[in-house]
């Protein structure tokens, strides 16, 4: 059985570009964006939280690429 | 007429902003009163907002003074939330861009509540996995062990 979307459980409706902590749970060692498979987010907020990622990144907050 | 008055006032935005490192701390209330005097000039309502604080960037930006180009490791990133007309994003978006002192800015729809639940979500966890760590007495422990021994 698939997990629950973490945002849904946590009751988060406006995925925010400044929440870097949470942010950083879906991205990976290279700094870039899980798959809605490995993040079990439902499809609205995982293209919420692309576009949040995305604006991160360029803020400065997240990076684009990562070794 | 009027619901669309309530609609247009009632959009509430957020800009964020980085502050170029070479501005003084002492100097920097300037530059966060500077924009809030544009939001003021538009009739918006800040809402809420996070003082400039420094951090590090994530990479290099560039940002070009004049003919110089100058490379920024860290800068001093904040925010406002305000509510108004969406003329004010347009006056914001204009002054923001011809500055010297923003090194990069983002306007951005939101909502009236707070966003950021990173830091609380993060305490939860934590808390939770002291918790939930085994709390199994010696006794039990020596007993497990002479099972496995024998």
């Amino acid at each position: 059985m698939s997990k629950q979307c973490f945002f849904k459980q946590h009751n988060i409706e406006h995925i925010d570009y400044k929440d870097t902590d949470i942010l950083k749970k879906f991205l990976n060692p290279h700094a870039r964006i899980q798959g809605k498979k490995r993040t079990d987010v439902s499809a609205t907020n995982q293209r919420k939280l692309a576009l949040a990622v995305k604006r991160a990144r360029f803020m400065g907050l997240l990076p684009y690429v990562a070794r | 007429m009027t619901t669309e008055t309530a609609k247009t006032a009632g959009t509430v935005y957020e800009v964020g902003f980085h502050v170029v490192p070479t501005v003084s701390p002492e100097n920097l209330p300037k530059e966060v009163d500077a924009i809030k005097a544009i939001l003021g000039a538009q009739k918006a309502t800040i809402i809420s907002e996070e003082f400039p604080k420094l951090r590090n960037l994530a990479y290099t930006m560039i940002k070009a003074i004049g003919p110089a180009r100058h490379r920024i490791d860290s800068a001093y990133f904040g925010w406002i939330k305000f509510e108004g007309p969406k003329e004010t994003v347009a006056e914001l978006d204009k002054a923001l861009k011809g500055s010297d002192k923003i090194l990069r800015y983002l306007i951005v729809k939101t909502v009236r509540e707070n966003t950021i639940y990173g830091p609380k979500i993060l305490s939860d966890e934590k808390r939770e996995m002291t918790e939930k760590k085994p709390q199994a007495s010696q006794e039990e422990i020596d007993k497990s062990i002479d099972k496995l021994v024998v």
